[in-house]
């Protein structure tokens, strides 16, 4: 089974988004708590997208969020006990996995908020592969369920 | 709520009425506060996300003034994503120099969450 998604990455399409990731795991009877673990990835690799993708660079290279906008595209496989999810983009070459873990052990003064969003999705997720190809940044995230 | 209409229109779900929407999407989070003295208890019921979060942090900014304990009910919280994390964390600053903030009754979901993510070191948890 194989269903695709796409919409303008914008923080306003993310309830449409998570509504369609969720509507596809409940028809495949994906139980409660592996569908929230999902769609957490899901929020947080969306709304990366939607911040950042298509933003401005600024002088030192760094990308300015919410400065553009563009098309992405999700795919939601799933194959015998596994679910795939492929996210894509026509953005600025970037490999979230490449991020710095954040210190989860600092204070709350200390913390920072920035980089949690991709190791949440990391830890709700069994693997995360990315590849840059035509043009695209395409990230596929899996889990057993 | 402009942007909401807008984006419902261009994505053309004619079948459904603006209004039904609106209230669905109204619905995700709801949060009832509480402020007795000093006291402030926010229970939060629904989902905290990217969409919810700038509720809550609209309600406490409002709210924190003068709180010397804040406490969150947490116990039909479904839903907490880093968003949610980041206001929490800032109400957390807030009240590290004002008083104290206690977290309780987080579900089994939202706690894994604050397991995972160093959270149940900061807060505490009740």
């Amino acid at each position: 089974m194989k269903k695709s998604f796409e919409c303008e990455a914008t923080i306003e399409n993310l309830e449409k988004v998570m509504r369609f990731v969720e509507g596809e795991l409940e028809a495949q009877d994906c139980d409660r708590a592996h569908i929230m673990q999902i769609t957490l990835a899901v929020e947080e690799i969306y709304v990366n997208i939607a911040h950042y993708a298509y933003g401005k660079l600024d002088k030192e290279g760094k990308t300015i969020p919410d400065t553009g906008i563009g098309p992405m595209e999700l795919d939601l496989m799933t194959d015998g006990g596994q679910v795939y999810l492929t996210f894509k983009d026509e953005g600025v070459p970037y490999n979230p996995l490449e991020r710095e873990k954040p210190d989860i052990t600092l204070s709350a003064e200390d913390r920072e908020i920035g980089g949690l969003g991709i190791f949440m999705a990391k830890k709700s997720m069994d693997e995360i592969t990315y590849d840059y190809k035509d043009g695209k940044n395409i990230l596929t995230l899996m889990k057993h369920i | 709520m402009l942007l909401e209409y807008n984006n419902f229109k261009i994505l053309g779900q004619e079948s459904r009425s603006l209004l039904a929407y609106e209230k669905e999407y109204k619905n995700m989070l709801n949060i009832k506060d509480e402020k007795n003295g000093g006291d402030l208890i926010v229970e939060l019921e629904g989902r905290l996300d990217t969409t919810t979060s700038p509720q809550l942090e609209e309600k406490i900014n409002a709210v924190i003034d003068g709180v010397s304990k804040l406490t969150f009910d947490l116990k039909n919280l479904e839903y907490i994503s880093s968003a949610g994390l980041r206001v929490l964390l800032s109400a957390q600053k807030v009240m590290n120099k004002q008083g104290r903030m206690v977290v309780n009754n987080p579900t089994e979901e939202v706690q894994e969450i604050f397991d995972v993510t160093g959270f149940s070191d900061i807060f505490t948890i009740q």
